[in-house]
């Protein structure tokens, strides 16, 4: 096969290079007015200095702008004061980061992204004085001194590891080279919302003032893996101690019994009494609440007996533990103090539910209470959510406020409150929030019958990826792909201790009819009543139960 | 053969000799001091009786767990796939609290950003004592029986 020649038209040559030639020029010009604009050091002298950092010769061109280590004006102000340091010996980089041999401003003022050579200035080079001296309440540090304070009175290092500190928490990053990978506004904004990036972090966004957090990122900020005052080596060898500081740092509890809960730590996150971490539960009436065991199994592997649960299994002394356990079956029991408005018509439902409910619950109902984003469990919705508590007999919402439910931070208060007072917060809660009567019930569809035979299990491992696994997770543990789009967050399906108190009638409800006020949906049109008994089934293999302990009435 | 190529011959097989025996040294010296500083050789981490449960121990400082399946023992690498965060031993698996990723309890991937399971390392008893080679990973468990310990409980 030939192809016909044709001849191209005569004009395509001198087009070419003329568009060639204009390209070129355009592409210089571009390049000629970026150099002239850019505040960039181009052509003039270069000046050069080395200083001995720490043993390492270090080379910087600093100076050629900044002349004499002042801020680059046409008045060229000299370097502040910053005796007993000198610029003659410390050179520029070691204080102030940033790339000491690049003639580039965007370069050599340390290049964004993460910005781990970003530079310092100004109330910022607090950041670096630990990179250079052992941390210390040192005149001139103190936000960065006040940020290692917080650090420990937060039990951050319960669970971020840090060189230097024996008993570091090994449950969120190692944070000990943190100032060499990030920058010190990357630092300020992770710990001011840390679901920013990543947007699963489990870490709790804790409630700190601006000063705080900026304190806490100095701190972090000198965490650097070439530290001046040791080797490396010394320090990942956890030869270079961090001090030691006694807890609590301030004389501020009034409460008895609260002292140690802030020595252990307890109240960077917990409540009691007054003292308010805002960031987990109420322990004030723990005591009452929950058994000794069940504290004690707890304080060792929270997520055994509430899995997802962000707290970190503490190391603690026996002693501590014990003193602690004591502490709360003693102190943290009733009778519930609530704040009621004096001067009006006392409303005691209204003043249990603010007292107990609201922290999770939150004062609208709708389940976004303060602490409810830290918990592993979305708390269940009162308001818009009528189709759920039509549906739920009345016996087992009785049960959950008595017993509590078993895999979920909803504590049980058959010991705290009596059983009027039980019924009249769940009166207020249907009043207020549902907007029913408890009498109002829906009239429930019989469940499918469940067949002799199942279908074989891996059809029913076929039929969980299918249908199941976008938001349960192909293991079931609920984070599925679109597991984030939804709130409440699909159940984590190997939730043992929530599955063996729940019937086998419970979970084919769910399937059967969906779950209302959450993503849900019902299956009975879809799946066959051989499907659907076998994917309960699956439930039952995933969270290792049988469903014959427990079962709501 | 003269004396003088004797000598000669001699002197030459001495000199080199000598040099590639130093040579020799220097390079086993080097050799050697390279394996003692890095991960990659055996490592003792902890008598038998330490995994008397089923379940998994983590040893976070040496980023490495030590299950128990059964009797068998084997060591899982506490590295997550993704980033190399040191992932969380829970009951229920390993949970990476960098970005999120989920691995089963013995180490099998549940969920990303993580794309692959997390390895192995060999393992073997020497007295009585669980050693791991941190160097070498491993697609499948290496399992040793932990009989040590049984005949010490017994």
């Amino acid at each position: 096969m030939t192809v016909p020649e044709t001849t191209p038209p005569r004009w395509i040559t001198p087009f070419l290079l003329v568009a060639s030639v204009a390209l070129c020029l355009t592409t210089l010009a571009a390049l000629w007015t970026g150099w002239k604009k850019a505040p960039d050091h181009h052509g003039g002298p270069v000046a050069d200095i080395t200083v001995n950092l720490g043993g390492q010769p270090v080379r910087e061109h600093c100076t050629s702008c900044h002349v004499a280590g002042g801020r680059v004006s046409p008045e060229n102000p000299p370097h502040p004061d910053i005796a007993p340091h000198s610029i003659e010996s410390l050179g520029c980089t070691g204080c102030h980061l940033g790339e000491g041999m690049a003639l580039d401003e965007r370069i050599s003022h340390g290049l964004p992204g993460f910005g781990a050579r970003q530079v310092l200035k100004g109330k910022d080079l607090q950041g670096s004085c630990f990179r250079c001296h052992r941390v210390s309440s040192l005149p001139g540090a103190e936000k960065a001194w006040r940020g290692y304070l917080l650090f420990r009175e937060k039990a951050c290092d319960g669970c971020h590891h840090i060189d230097g500190l024996d008993q570091g928490g090994r449950f969120g990053p190692d944070l000990s080279a943190l100032g060499s990978k990030r920058g010190l506004d990357r630092i300020v904004e992770a710990i001011r919302d840390p679901r920013k990036d990543p947007p699963n972090s489990i870490m709790p966004r804790f409630p700190l003032s601006r000063g705080e957090v900026t304190g806490l990122a100095y701190f972090l900020k000198s965490r650097v893996e070439d530290p001046f005052h040791a080797t490396p080596m010394q320090v990942r060898a956890g030869q270079v101690p961090l001090p030691e500081i006694p807890f609590p740092t301030a004389p501020r509890h009034k409460e008895q019994g609260a002292d140690l809960l802030a020595r252990v730590r307890c109240l960077a996150c917990h409540l009691f009494g007054e003292e308010d971490g805002r960031i987990a539960p109420d322990l004030s009436y723990i005591g009452a609440q929950r058994p000794a065991e069940y504290i004690e199994t707890f304080l060792e592997n929270p997520a055994r007996l509430i899995p997802g649960a962000i707290m970190p299994p503490l190391p603690m002394k026996a002693e501590e533990r014990r003193s602690l356990l004591e502490l709360l079956a003693r102190e943290a029991v009733g009778p519930v103090q609530t704040h009621g408005v004096h001067g009006t018509t006392p409303e005691p439902a209204k003043d249990l539910y603010m007292a107990l409910c609201q922290r999770c619950h939150a004062a609208a109902g709708d389940g976004h209470g303060p602490i409810a984003p830290n918990l592993a469990v979305f708390p269940r919705p009162f308001t818009g959510n009528v189709d759920f508590f039509r549906r739920a007999p009345d016996e087992r919402l009785r049960a959950g406020l008595e017993k509590g439910v078993s895999g979920t931070s909803m504590p049980p208060y058959g010991n705290l409150l009596s059983q009027k007072e039980r019924e009249m917060v769940l009166d207020l809660v249907f009043a207020a929030f549902v907007g029913t009567t408890r009498a109002d019930k829906a009239a429930l569809e019989p469940l499918p019958v469940r067949p002799a035979t199942l279908p074989p299990p891996n059809r029913i491992a076929k039929l969980f990826i299918e249908r199941c696994s976008r938001c349960h997770g192909r293991a079931g543990t609920g984070r599925g792909e679109e597991a984030a789009k939804h709130l409440p967050r699909p159940r984590n399906l190997g939730n043992a201790p929530y599955f063996a108190a729940r019937g086998d009638d419970d979970l084919a409800r769910a399937v059967a009819d969906g779950v209302p006020g959450t993503a849900m949906p019902a299956f009975r049109e879809i799946l066959s009543p051989g499907d659907l008994w076998g994917l309960v089934g699956g439930v039952r293999s995933m969270s290792g139960t049988t469903g014959e302990e427990g079962g709501a009435p | 053969m003269t004396r003088r190529e004797w000598l000669f011959r001699g002197f030459l097989t001495t000199t080199l000799g000598t040099a590639a025996a130093a040579m020799g040294g220097i390079f086993l010296e080097v050799w050697t001091a390279a394996g003692r500083f890095s991960a990659a050789h055996w490592s003792d981490l902890a008598p038998l009786g330490h995994f008397r449960a089923e379940g998994a121990v983590p040893f976070p400082s040496q980023r490495v767990a030590v299950v128990r399946r059964s009797g068998r023992l084997a060591a899982l690498s506490l590295e997550c796939t993704h980033l190399g965060c040191l992932v969380n031993a829970l009951d229920q698996g390993f949970f990476c609290p960098c970005h999120g990723s989920e691995f089963g309890p013995l180490g099998e991937l549940y969920s990303g950003p993580a794309s692959a399971p997390l390895p192995w390392h060999p393992v073997l008893v020497r007295q009585g004592r669980l050693w791991v080679h941190m160097g070498k990973k491993l697609e499948r468990p290496d399992w040793v029986t932990a009989s040590g310990q049984e005949q010490e409980g017994n």
